[in-house]
C-alpha cells in the first residue's frame, strides 16, 4: 500500500496569501461566523475521493504515512485566517465543511483575481469539478453562521430536490 | 369487454401484461416515487395515508407500488420524518387495508421496502453506510460504517419485511436504490470504499444486492421481486459509478432472477438534475432502451421524466421498456390513466415539475402538489368537490390561476360562473412568465391550456377586455350571489418613491408581457422571482443585465427546489448581481446605486425595470363590500405569493362556495 500522493494545492506563502485575499475581500460573508469555525480545502487527487482509493489512503495515514496537505480556513473575530494543515481523514479533519477540488479547477482558481475565486469555486461545485462534505447538520451550520457563505456557493440549495 | 376510445389510440399501454404469476390489466405501474410523510411518527400508517392510497388504488394502473417502508426497528433505514415502517406485525392491519384497496380496483399490489442508508437515520444521530463517506447535504446524518454482521442483519430485515408484506396481502415486493439509498450505497464506488468482500470490485460491490435479492427470494419464493436500479447515478464526476457499471450491476440482478428492473436516474445529492422541469421529457429513455436490449427476458419498467402516456405508448411499441412507471403525473392528476383511456387527455392536469413534492419532504413536511390541491387532503371532506347544496351565480374577477381554479371548481359543483378579465386571454401573468421560463416553458403553459379547456367544457363564461370598475359592478353585481376577487398583484412602485427619476423605470410585469420595449443594457431592480425571470430572459436574448437587490440574497421568494436553478442561470448568463444595494437615482444614462456599506456606483443602462415586491390588488374588496351578498378573495390579491398558493386557494374557495 503506497502513501497518498500530495495534491497540487501548494502550501507556499504566495498561494496562502492568495486565499487570504480571497477571504478578506469577502469578509462580509464571514462576519457572523462563530470563532473557531473551520473549513478545509484539499486537492481531490490527494484526498483519494476517487472511487476505490479512499480506504487505502485512510489506512496509509493511520499507519503513519504523511497525509496530504489541507488548507484550513478558520474564523477568528469575524474574519477568516488561512492556515496550513495535514489532512488525516474525514474523522480527524476537524472541519465543519471540507472542499475537495480537482487539480485543474484549483489551478484555474489560482490564476484568478481574488474577487473571482469564490465564484469559480461555486461553478466548480456545480459542474462536479469540486465537491464538498459537510460534518454538521443544517441547523448547526446555520447556528455557526455559515448561511451566507453556503448561500453564496449555492450549497444551501444544491443537491436534494432535483 | 368494451375497448374505450383512448385505449384504441394507445394500444400498447393498455395491453394486458404479466409479472410472475400475476396478470396486469395494462402496462402501467404506479411507482413509489416519493414518500408522502403523511404517517405517524412511529411508522404506523395514518388515516390520511389510507385515504390517499385509496385514490392511488383507483388510478387505473395495472400494478401499484405502495410507498417505501423502512424495514428495521431502530429506524436506521428511515429517511423521512413520517415514513411508513414495516418492521413489526403491529403495522400489518393498515398494510392489509392498502393491499385490499389495490386488489379491489383490480391491480397487482407491490410493497416497496426502502432502507435509506446514507439518507436514513432521520430520528437518530447517524446513518449507516458501507463506508464512512461524509454527507454532501447537511440535511442528512453523519455516517457509520456497517460491519459484516450489520449487513447480514439488514438483509434479514428486508427478507422479514418482504414476508410481512406478502402476509398483508401484497402480491410482490420491491427494493430500491433510487436516489442514493442503501442499496445504491453498496453498489456505488462513491459510497462503497470497503476493502472486504463487499467492496472494491464491482462483483464485490454488488454482493449486498445479490444477497438481498437472494434473501427476499428465499423468503417469498412465489412472489415477484422488483428492483429499482440506477441506469445513471449522475454521481460519476464525484467518483460514483459510470453508466456502464450501472448496467453491469443490473446484469448481476438479472442473474439473480429478479422479476423486473425499474430503471431510475440520479441521487438526491447528484450535481445534475434528473427529474426537474429543466430536463426534457424523454431525455433518459435511452437508459431504459439499453436495459431492455441487454436484458430482453427481464421486465423493464421506466418513467423518469416521461410524463406523457402517448410517449410511453410509443416507447413500449418500440420495445424500449415493458411497463410505464409513473408517479408524479398521477400525483398531479390521479385521473390521468382514466382520461387517457377515455381519450380525454386534453383535460389532464400535467405535472409541471416544480418538485414541490420533494422540496417539502426535505423540510420534514408532508408532500403536496402545485397542481393538485386535494393531494394529502383526501381524508377531509372540505377538500372534495361535491355538488353544491345551493346553486349560486358566481362572478370571478381575474382570469389568472387563482380565479380560474376557483371558477372551474365551483362550476364542477354546479354553480354558474362568469369570469371578468381586463386582458384579452386567460392565464393572467402566468402567460407571460410561462413564455419566459428558462426551465421548460411548455410545462407552465400547460396550466393555461388546462384552464382554457376546462372553462370551455364546464361552460364558464369569460368576458375579456372587461375591467371590474365600481361603475361597471354597480350595474352587474345584483345579477350574482357571490363575487370572488382574484385580481392578482402589481409591482409596488411606492417602494421606489424615494428614488430620483423613478418615473423612468419600466414595470417588470409590462416587460414580461412584452407590452414595452427594452434595450440592450438593462438594470433590473429586485431579485425576486419576477425580477429574475425577466432578467434571465433578457440576458438570454442578448442584453447585458445587472440586478440590484436590497436584500442579502437573490431569489428570496423562490421555492427551494428552484433557488439553485436561478442562481445557476444568473451565473451562466453572466448577469451581474449587486446585493445589499439600493437605487438612488435613475438617469438617462443608467442607475446610481449605493451599497449597504456606502459605496456608490453608476451602472450604465438604457432600460431600468422595477421588479420590487408586489402589492395586492385589494381595492375591489372595499369597492364591492356593500354590493353583493358574499365577497371572497383568493391568490395574490390577498397576499402576493405564487402559483402554488394561487391554485390551492382558488380550489379551496371553489370547494366551499
Amino acid at each position: 500500500m503506497g502513501a497518498i500522493e500530495p495534491g497540487v494545492e501548494p502550501l507556499d506563502a504566495a498561494a496562502a496569501g492568495h486565499w487570504q485575499v480571497v477571504f478578506d475581500r469577502s469578509a462580509g460573508l464571514f462576519a457572523g461566523l462563530a470563532d473557531g469555525s473551520r473549513m478545509g480545502l484539499v486537492a481531490r487527487s490527494a484526498l483519494g475521493a476517487v472511487g476505490g482509493r479512499h480506504a487505502a489512503g485512510v489506512a496509509a495515514m493511520l499507519a503513519g504515512a504523511a497525509g496530504p496537505r489541507m488548507r484550513a480556513f478558520e474564523a477568528r473575530e469575524g474574519a477568516i485566517e488561512v492556515r496550513e494543515s495535514t489532512y488525516s481523514g474525514y474523522a480527524r479533519a476537524g472541519v465543519e465543511i471540507l472542499f475537495a477540488v480537482d487539480d485543474a479547477a484549483l489551478a484555474r482558481m489560482r490564476g484568478l483575481a481574488a474577487d473571482s475565486v469564490l465564484g469559480a469555486l461555486k461553478l466548480a461545485l456545480r459542474t462536479g469539478d469540486a465537491m464538498f462534505y459537510v460534518f454538521r447538520t443544517k441547523y448547526e451550520l446555520q447556528d455557526a453562521g455559515y448561511e451566507d457563505f453556503l448561500d453564496t456557493l449555492g450549497l444551501a440549495f444544491l443537491g436534494a430536490c432535483r | 369487454m368494451t375497448v374505450k376510445p383512448g385505449e384504441r389510440k394507445l394500444p400498447e399501454l393498455f395491453r394486458p401484461g404479466r409479472i410472475g404469476r400475476f396478470a396486469t390489466r395494462n402496462l402501467i405501474k404506479y411507482g413509489a416515487c416519493c414518500v408522502s410523510n403523511y404517517n405517524e411518527r412511529d411508522g404506523r400508517i395514518s388515516k390520511r395515508e389510507l385515504a390517499r392510497t385509496r385514490i392511488i388504488a383507483g388510478t387505473g394502473c395495472g400494478m401499484i407500488t405502495n410507498q417505501g417502508a423502512y424495514p428495521d426497528p431502530l429506524g436506521e433505514g428511515k429517511a423521512y420524518f413520517r415514513q411508513v415502517a414495516i418492521h413489526d406485525d403491529r403495522f400489518l392491519p393498515e398494510f392489509e387495508e392498502i393491499a385490499g384497496y389495490i386488489h379491489d380496483e383490480g391491480a397487482v399490489a407491490i410493497q416497496q421496502i426502502l432502507h435509506a442508508g446514507r439518507y436514513g437515520g432521520i430520528d437518530l444521530g447517524y446513518c449507516i453506510q458501507p463506508s464512512i463517506v461524509p454527507q454532501t447535504l447537511p440535511h442528512f446524518r453523519p455516517p457509520r460504517e456497517m460491519s459484516v454482521a450489520d449487513i447480514r442483519a439488514v438483509v434479514d430485515q428486508h427478507a422479514t419485511a418482504a414476508k410481512r408484506a406478502i402476509r398483508a396481502g401484497f402480491d410482490g415486493t420491491e427494493v430500491t436504490s433510487f436516489m442514493g439509498y442503501l442499496l445504491a450505497n453498496f453498489n456505488s464506488r462513491f459510497t462503497n470504499q470497503r476493502t472486504d468482500a463487499y467492496g472494491g470490485s464491482i462483483e464485490n460491490r454488488g454482493r449486498f444486492m445479490r444477497e438481498l435479492i437472494d434473501g427476499i427470494k428465499q423468503a417469498t419464493p412465489d412472489h415477484p421481486l422488483i428492483i429499482r436500479l440506477n441506469g445513471a447515478e449522475l454521481m460519476d464526476r464525484w467518483g460514483g459509478n459510470t453508466e456502464d457499471e450501472c448496467f453491469e450491476l443490473m446484469q448481476q440482478a438479472v442473474d439473480c432472477g429478479v422479476d423486473m428492473i425499474s430503471v431510475t436516474v440520479g441521487w438526491q445529492e447528484a450535481p445534475e438534475s434528473s427529474i426537474g422541469r429543466d430536463i426534457a421529457p424523454g431525455h433518459w429513455n435511452y437508459l431504459a432502451a439499453r436495459a431492455k436490449k441487454l436484458f430482453p427476458n427481464t421486465l423493464i419498467a421506466f418513467g423518469n421524466r416521461l410524463p406523457d402516456p402517448r410517449m410511453a405508448n410509443e416507447c413500449i411499441a418500440k420495445g424500449e421498456f415493458d411497463f410505464w412507471e409513473v408517479c408524479r403525473p398521477l400525483l398531479a392528476d390521479p385521473e390521468l390513466v382514466h382520461k387517457a383511456a377515455e381519450d380525454r387527455l386534453d383535460e389532464v392536469r400535467r405535472c409541471v415539475g416544480s418538485l414541490n413534492c420533494l422540496s417539502r419532504l426535505f423540510r420534514d413536511l408532508p408532500y403536496t402538489c402545485t397542481m393538485n390541491p386535494a393531494l394529502g387532503h383526501e381524508v377531509e371532506p372540505e377538500y372534495q368537490i361535491r355538488p353544491a347544496a345551493v346553486k349560486k351565480r358566481i362572478l370571478v374577477v381575474g382570469a389568472g390561476p387563482a380565479g380560474l381554479e376557483c371558477a372551474i371548481t365551483a362550476a364542477k359543483r354546479g354553480h354558474t360562473v362568469v369570469v371578468l378579465d381586463k386582458g384579452d386571454r386567460i392565464g393572467g401573468n402566468l402567460v407571460a412568465y410561462a413564455k419566459l421560463d428558462l426551465a421548460r416553458s411548455e410545462d407552465l403553459s400547460s396550466i393555461v391550456s388546462h384552464y382554457e379547456v376546462m372553462t370551455r367544457k364546464l361552460g364558464v363564461e369569460i368576458r375579456f377586455n372587461t375591467e371590474a370598475t365600481p361603475k361597471l359592478m354597480r350595474g352587474l353585481l345584483h345579477q350574482f350571489d357571490v363575487a370572488v376577487v382574484a385580481a392578482g398583484a402589481r409591482i409596488d412602485r411606492a417602494r421606489l418613491a424615494g428614488v430620483e427619476g423613478a418615473g423612468r423605470m419600466l414595470d417588470a410585469i409590462d416587460v414580461a408581457h412584452g407590452r414595452v420595449a427594452t434595450g440592450r443594457e438593462v438594470v433590473v431592480v429586485g431579485a425576486g422571482k419576477i425580477g429574475l425571470v425577466v432578467a434571465e430572459s433578457l440576458a438570454q436574448a442578448g442584453a447585458k443585465v445587472t440586478i440590484v437587490e436590497e436584500d442579502k440574497r437573490i431569489a428570496g421568494d423562490v421555492m427551494p427546489s428552484f433557488k439553485w436553478r436561478h442562481s445557476a442561470w444568473v451565473e451562466e448568463l453572466g448577469i451581474e448581481t449587486l446585493t445589499q444595494t439600493r437605487v438612488q437615482r435613475v438617469t438617462a444614462s443608467g442607475v446610481d446605486v449605493v451599497s449597504e456599506k456606502g459605496g456608490e456606483r453608476h451602472v450604465p443602462a438604457d432600460t431600468v425595470i422595477a421588479a420590487t415586491p408586489r402589492l395586492p390588488n385589494q381595492q375591489l374588496f372595499h369597492d364591492f363590500e356593500w354590493m353583493i351578498d358574499e365577497l371572497h378573495g383568493c391568490g395574490d390579491s390577498l397576499v402576493p405569493r405564487g402559483l402554488d398558493a394561487a391554485i390551492h386557494e382558488g380550489y379551496r374557495l371553489g370547494c366551499r362556495l
